[in-house]
């Protein structure tokens, strides 16, 4: 829509739904060669009429041949004119989804484990304060301003963690959203938008994870901890490109962010031939500077195993402790699973037993849920042994 | 990302008749509101307060507002927004905001250079 110099999201939904109408009536005698290239025309037609009618002009230098170069770039100018710093994430991330990635809001709804209705409302009361305050699309796509360009990293991010995520049949949740997430990234890399080096990160950050995303599960699909995953399934090729994505990075930025730094854990992980040949004192001390920098009880948590990794119990039960008594957390259950194996560790199979049964208490997929069960299992065994 | 401190006030002594069952369900509530700031990245830390406060040093003068009403700090949370209006639109969607059972002082923590 852009293309036709239509900067107002409800004329713009307007004249493509008169262009659908249009071709309901025409089509019933039978449906053009090329439909895409029909409707588009249609649309631009539309477009042009209605521009002329208001007497602005018809910018024929946004104007594309046909739909095809409907490009990246586009897509990433939608993400950036629809980015309003002021909205929460969550509404923010619905908004990406249902215009950047086209998703409809039956899909919206089971991404994130809500319901149609509550989406629809969201984004009903979203399009009103738009058109109350004459927002519009008209936002530069190199230069959209600093908060902006780290907003949408963040929604990116979002984006792609909710992809990411296994569902109940060993799947990726959604394939489709990781690459909607890694090619407006690489766009914005295009571009030039580098914001300290974190844009290079987060590409490279994606691509590490995409890389391993098989490895999280074995031939049984059962989800298998990291120590146990076949580095031989990693996908290299893609390695090879975060690599260097992330090496660029470090070039670009005069101080360690959020992403850069998750990036270079990623990169410690990933470099490493064995799990046991784990550079820990190297991944902890990333984990101090992303507690400042970006404190989260996610990040806590990860610290805390890093630290059980590397042997360091007592430093891992410090952050646990303070982690289990925010009465917030205490429905996570990988908290109480590191509880359990650092008991495991002492020895101390009844007190293992007693945090798997808390983390079968807490909300769990069923794939997480088999996972517990089968440790659970395990330490029984032992017990009635 | 700068961090805000949300302090929560309501009604002190409806929350001190409040029943066990209904006590859970505020609780349960506030759960899963936390819940999903975690999950987005906004959560930093917070606790609920007990009801017993003391207040040491010289009164300070107020505009009256918390003074006859039984209006009383219960809890804080600390969090990371973008910006003001951010860290505002996540407290509007508190369920107990929504419920208009308490009231949240958004207020923007000062950073001291490093």
């Amino acid at each position: 829509m852009y293309h036709t110099g239509i900067v107002e999201i409800a004329v713009a939904e307007d004249i493509v739904q008169e262009a659908f109408a249009l071709a309901s009536e025409k089509w019933h005698n039978g449906i053009p060669e090329r439909p895409d290239a029909w409707l588009y025309k249609t649309i631009r037609n539309t477009a042009y009429n209605l521009l002329k009618k208001e007497g602005r002009q018809f910018d024929h230098n946004l104007m594309a041949d046909d739909q095809h170069s409907e490009s990246e770039q586009e897509s990433l100018r939608v993400l950036f004119g629809f980015i309003q710093p002021e909205l929460t994430p969550k509404v923010q991330l619905i908004i990406a989804l249902r215009n950047v990635s086209g998703l409809k809001v039956q899909r919206i709804a089971a991404l994130l484990a809500s319901d149609e209705n509550t989406i629809t409302k969201i984004l009903y009361r979203w399009k009103i304060q738009r058109k109350s305050q004459n927002l519009n699309l008209s936002v530069s796509v190199t230069d959209p301003g600093e908060q902006k360009i780290r907003t949408a990293l963040k929604i990116l991010y979002l984006m792609f963690t909710e992809g990411y995520r296994l569902s109940d049949d060993g799947q990726l949740n959604d394939e489709t959203l990781c690459e909607d997430a890694l090619c407006l990234a690489k766009e914005m890399v295009n571009l030039k938008i580098c914001a300290n080096g974190e844009v290079k990160s987060l590409y490279a950050l994606m691509l590490y994870n995409l890389a391993r995303a098989s490895s999280r599960l074995n031939a049984l699909n059962e989800l298998i901890p990291l120590a146990e995953h076949d580095r031989s399934g990693w996908n290299q090729q893609m390695i090879g490109v975060a690599n260097q994505y992330f090496l660029q990075s470090q070039k670009e930025s005069t101080n360690l962010e959020m992403y850069q730094l998750e990036a270079s854990i990623a990169y410690l992980h990933i470099t490493a031939q064995t799990f046991q040949q784990t550079k820990w004192h190297l991944i902890i001390r990333l984990y101090d500077k992303l507690m400042v920098c970006n404190p989260s009880p996610f990040t806590a948590l990860s610290h805390a195993a890093a630290l059980y990794f590397s042997g360091d119990h007592a430093s891992a039960l410090k952050i646990l402790d303070q982690l289990k008594s925010n009465p917030f957390f205490q429905t996570n259950h990988l908290l109480h699973c590191l509880y359990a194996k650092i008991a495991l560790h002492k020895n101390d199979h009844t007190n293992a037993v007693t945090s798997f049964k808390k983390a079968l208490n807490c909300k769990l997929s069923t794939l997480e849920m088999n996972f517990v069960k089968k440790e659970l299992q395990l330490v029984d065994m032992h017990l009635t042994r | 990302m700068q961090k805000f401190l949300f302090l929560i006030r309501e009604d002190l002594d409806r929350l001190s008749q409040m029943s066990e069952q209904e006590l859970e369900q505020d609780i349960a509530e506030m759960n899963s509101w936390v819940e999903e700031l975690i999950k987005f990245d906004n959560f930093i830390s917070g606790d609920p307060l007990e009801n017993a406060s003391r207040i040491v040093g010289r009164q300070v003068a107020t505009d009256g507002m918390f003074i006859d009403s039984k209006e009383g700090i219960s809890g804080y949370f600390i969090i990371k927004a973008a910006n003001m209006e951010q860290a505002v639109a996540i407290a509007t969607q508190c369920p107990h905001i929504v419920q208009g059972k308490i009231s949240i002082e958004v207020r923007q923590i000062m950073e001291t250079p490093q």
